[in-house]
């Protein structure tokens, strides 16, 4: 081979090294891009629910005008939420651009938010008891001030009282209590609901879960029979979560739950205490869901303890649970918040098997109490994965209520953002420690 | 010969169907003395070792006949609880494996193993292992950093510090100095030394001058037998045996 050639084969492998480099980070930053992406759909879609946006006054072409706050924007294109019309009770109006002559903002509209009509846009023509709202020449509401439950000028806001409002949202987006109108109603039962149900399931899951990998990676004969077990544990993984609803309905509400009230409840039967949906069999069934995360992840932390040093320990004359609780378990910590990790997410998440295992669209009664044992166990609760099904897909007005789904979305994604980088940051805690161990 | 303090009578072991790794091993240790074991690699030195701590018993469908006696009394009779004669027979392995545990905590987890409670008394145990080991002045003021950060050679003497705090009659060491550079090599044959006065102690190792310089007793094992068992100079300056001289001198494996 000559040296020309030579050289040249050089240059293409040192080429195509660096192209594949390019194509493995590529797929890194196309991974973050996503993320990142929906991050800021979630973001700018649920502004609407928090934010004090401005709002405008269209011209048509056959002389109407429309007030009111964009939902969505497209080059051909607008939704805008027009509030409570007296011609037109859908209060989202889909408009072409090619409809529009022309837009402004006027400083005098009004935002109104009234108990009965929801939101109106207007202008006050008599600001005077009884006042009197202006939504068009033709629909003047007359407004007594005990049915305003806020009213402020949208296009004369500070940034000091766009913020106030802001916060305000948020509080109400939260905690607002309106027992008859669930799509209204803050979130926080839902809230509550999610994360009680997911740490529930964690104290069912996790020693469930450790003491199971446990005994197939140190105990069990490592022949045919426990590999068969392994096998059958990967799959419970694949498993659609909507079977393991059926199975919850099944065993745990209709068998074991109508067990439990013929023995312990006997005297408010017929009507069901544990024999119907509730947090407790909700929790149950996810616990089973993610059992096999929690088996696989600590199977694989049991895996890289060193042989040498449990030896060490039986040479010391420990017995197997000696080795196990002072020398395994407190090393495979980190790998145990790994599973847990992945069961949190995928437990905070899941909405199907919910539905037929304990969740409500509307229970505004938080599951937890103050008294003994501090949990409904038997009762349904919300779940703001199922809350975001219900808002978007089963309310009267979808289009009114998408930002609130999308703020709902929002606050599910915070959540497990959150619980997942406690977990990461406790694992790698745990990691450092015995890093040095384990290469 | 004065007492035996382990008689190896006949002693065979196979791992599952495999060829016998040890086959009909007869072994008489002196008390408080050092017995040498040399062999090439694979010639069942380590075995030997683990069956003698009955450590040989946690791989899975191994087979020992044979017996072997501590103290006059099988070491496999039903009544011997393996618990209790592991803490007879310390052992040291040939890579040096701390716990992922404070230095402290390492030479008290015989000690709590064994139901010790008081403070006190851990702390006097682990202060007087660790100065046998001759380690104290070298991590007395670091008792409670990982053991991680001590240098291999340190990692070796805490893990003798380790195996010594449940005072063992019989200390077993697996080539102990064979992952060490010569200082600390050295080191852990002054610790054989000192250790002989009050162990009986039993030594594999691949180095011939260490075995001449540390030992009172040899044995030279080869496919699973003992071909040659003496006292150390006679082992070395006059074998008996064509196989141990070929050993001994390089002239196989
Ligand atoms: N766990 C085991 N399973 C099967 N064979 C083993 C096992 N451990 C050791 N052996 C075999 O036993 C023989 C002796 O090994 P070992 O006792 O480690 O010798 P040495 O320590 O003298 O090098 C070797 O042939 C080795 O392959
Ligand atoms: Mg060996």
């Amino acid at each position: 081979m000559s040296f020309h050639t030579r050289l040249k084969r050089r240059a293409q492998r040192w080429r195509s090294d660096d192209a594949i480099m390019f194509l493995c980070g590529g797929a890194v930053a196309l991974c973050l891009l996503a993320l990142a992406a929906l991050f800021a759909l979630l973001v700018d879609q649920s502004r609407l629910q928090f934010w004090p946006e401005p709002v405008y006054q269209w011209e048509t072409q056959d002389g109407t005008r429309i007030t009111g706050q964009i939902i969505e924007e497209s080059p051909s294109s607008l939704v805008i939420s027009v509030g409570h019309q007296a011609s037109d009770p859908n209060s989202v109006r889909r408009v072409t651009r090619s409809e529009l002559v022309a837009r402004s903002r006027p400083i005098d509209i009004v935002r109104v938010e009234h108990d009965v009509l929801g939101i109106l846009y207007g202008v006050w023509i008599e600001s005077a008891e009884p006042a009197i709202l202006s939504v068009t020449p033709e629909f003047k509401v007359p407004m007594q001030g005990d049915a305003i439950v806020r009213w402020y000028f949208p296009n004369q806001l500070t940034i000091i009282q766009s913020l106030q409002i802001f916060a305000d949202n948020i509080a109400n987006f939260l905690f607002f209590a309106s027992p008859d109108s669930p799509s209204d109603a803050g979130v926080f039962p839902a809230l509550v609901g999610t994360v009680v149900m997911v740490l529930l399931m964690t104290v069912f899951v996790m020693p469930l879960g450790v003491l199971a990998a446990i005994y197939l990676h140190e105990y069990a004969a490592q022949g045919r029979l426990t590999s068969w077990i392994r096998v059958a544990v990967h799959n419970l993984a694949a498993i659609p979560s909507v079977v393991y609803g059926v199975f919850g309905l099944g065993v745990f509400v209709y068998g074991l739950g109508s067990e439990i009230d013929s023995a312990m409840y006997s005297d408010s039967l017929p009507s069901p205490t544990f024999g119907e949906p509730g947090l407790l069999w909700a929790s149950l069934t996810l616990a089973l869901l993610t059992l096999p995360v929690v088996i696989v992840a600590t199977e694989e932390g049991l895996a890289r303890v060193p042989r040498s040093i449990i030896e060490a320990s039986y040479a010391l004359g420990a017995t197997r649970a000696e080795t196990l609780f002072r020398l395994i378990l407190p090393l495979i910590g980190p790998a145990m918040m790994t599973g847990l990790i992945l069961a949190i997410a995928r437990a905070a998440g899941e909405v199907a098997p919910l539905m037929l295992v304990g969740v409500v669209e509307f229970a505004p009664d938080l599951p937890i109490t103050t008294d003994y044992p501090f949990l409904r166990l038997d009762q349904k609760f919300m779940h703001l994965g199922y809350h975001i099904y219900d808002l978007g897909f089963q309310s009267i007005d979808m289009e009114a209520t998408r930002p609130r789904v999308f703020a709902t979305a929002l606050l599910l994604f915070v959540i497990v953002m959150v619980l997942n980088t406690l977990a990461v940051l406790l694992r790698n805690r745990l990691d450092r420690k015995y890093r040095h161990l384990l290469e | 010969m004065t007492s035996p303090i382990i008689e190896i009578a006949d002693l065979s072991l196979s791992y599952g169907a495999d060829e016998p790794v040890l086959r009909n091993v007869q072994l008489t240790l002196e008390r408080e003395s050092v017995t040498a074991i040399i062999g090439a690699s694979g010639s069942g030195k380590s075995s030997l070792l683990r069956c003698i701590n009955r450590l040989v018993e946690l791989k899975p469908q191994v087979r020992i006949t044979g017996d072997i006696t501590l103290d006059g009394q099988s070491i496999f009779a039903p009544e011997i609880d393996v618990t209790e004669l592991r803490q007879r027979i310390g052992m040291v392995f040939q890579k040096p494996n701390p716990f992922p545990m404070s230095i402290f905590e390492n030479v008290a987890y015989g000690l709590r193993l064994v139901g010790e409670k008081s403070t006190r008394v851990i702390e006097q145990r682990v202060e007087q292992s660790l100065r046998l080991a001759a380690l104290w002045d070298e991590v007395k003021d670091r008792l409670d950093s990982q053991a991680g950060i001590l240098s291999g050679g340190q990692q070796q003497r805490l893990v003798i510090a380790r195996a010594i705090a449940v005072e063992p009659e019989v200390l077993l060491l697996d080539e102990p100095a064979s992952s060490l550079d010569p200082i600390s090599t050295l080191r852990i044959e002054e610790l054989i030394y000192e250790l002989k006065s009050r162990y009986t102690i039993v030594v594999v190792t691949h180095n011939m001058q260490q075995a001449a310089r540390v030992s009172d007793w040899a044995a030279f094992m080869h496919q699973g037998s003992i071909v040659e068992y003496d006292n150390t100079t006679a082992l070395f300056t006059n074998p008996r045996e064509v196989r141990t001289e070929d050993y001994i001198t390089g002239k196989f494996s």
